[in-house]
């Protein structure tokens, strides 16, 4: 940024004194150039800092862009994440088979790995977010809490239709936050 | 200090909350390997990795079962948590621990 403003004083600066030898070369008169300084330096100024403020605006521009990307890209990756582990936890509740539960356990620290990760960002990005990746956390602690507090690797005990309903509502709630996470970063 | 590596020293694969739910449960966990643990020692860290994973009945039967006897500041004292695996795992123990008071 300081290099480009840089570049600029000394473009603008050579533009000028290029342009005064050019009407002393050809032989003008020399009231034709000779002028007042602070006239011939205000506009100079203002294109300087009229320049200086949009290359400011761009870069600002470009790393919040880029920043919003990185937050879309991650809440995309734990989206995905959540919906595998949500279709394993409906088929398991469906028809309780042995085999699924370590799937299940993987694709949950693989949630919470990602959590973290957006906790980390959050602590590190002066982003507002409106679905906090602490609440995420919390959220995510009342799904697993919900699939894995009962009938969890209980051969005899079937998931009750409550039970179900209740995995299935947070699975809902989280989902709808997330969007509108998403929402708030497009704006 | 004692060190507890769960899956080394009980199973690599925990199970639910109470003995008659299955193998390697919560209750079977803390009745023979942490409570005992936790008389015995000034200091415990129980090292939560290698496992295939927890869930929530076991945790809370091993965690909060050992807070609600002991109470909640005693355990959280005593016991030291490391999992480099699942970097929630430990505030969600911690809540099972501080939620065990009001049990």
């Amino acid at each position: 940024m300081k290099r480009s403003l840089t570049l600029l004083a000394c473009l603008v600066g050579a533009l000028f004194l290029a342009f005064v030898t050019t009407l002393w070369l050809v032989g003008l008169p020399k009231s034709f150039y000779d002028f007042n300084l602070m006239q011939a330096i205000t506009p100079v100024v203002q294109i300087a800092i009229a320049v200086g403020l949009a290359i400011f605006v761009n870069v600002k521009l470009s790393n919040r862009s880029k920043r919003n990307e990185l937050l879309v890209s991650r809440l995309e990756k734990f989206e995905g994440s959540l919906g595998a582990l949500h279709g394993l936890a409906i088929e398991y509740m469906e028809n309780k088979k042995a085999e699924i539960e370590p799937k299940i356990l993987e694709a949950m620290k693989n949630l919470s790995r990602q959590i973290h990760v957006l906790k980390k960002m959050a602590d590190h990005s002066d982003f507002n977010f409106s679905y906090h990746p602490k609440q995420m956390e919390g959220d995510f602690f009342d799904y697993k809490k919900a699939l894995t507090s009962e009938a969890f690797k209980q051969a005899d005990v079937e998931y009750g239709v409550e039970a179900k309903n209740r995995v299935e509502n947070i699975n809902r709630r989280i989902e709808e936050k997330i969007i509108l996470q998403k929402l708030d970063l497009y704006r | 200090m004692k060190v507890i590596n769960i899956a080394r020293d009980f199973s690599d694969a925990p199970g639910a909350r109470y003995y008659e739910d299955g193998p390697h449960s919560g209750q079977e966990f803390r009745e023979t390997i942490l409570e005992p643990a936790f008389l015995e020692n000034e200091k415990i860290t129980v090292i939560l990795d290698g496992t295939e994973g927890y869930a929530t009945s076991f945790l809370e039967e091993s965690f909060g079962g050992l807070a609600r006897k002991y109470g909640p500041k005693k355990v959280r004292e005593k016991i030291e948590f490391v999992s480099e695996e699942d970097p929630l795992l430990i505030d969600e123990i911690i809540s099972y621990i501080e939620e065990a008071v009001a049990a």
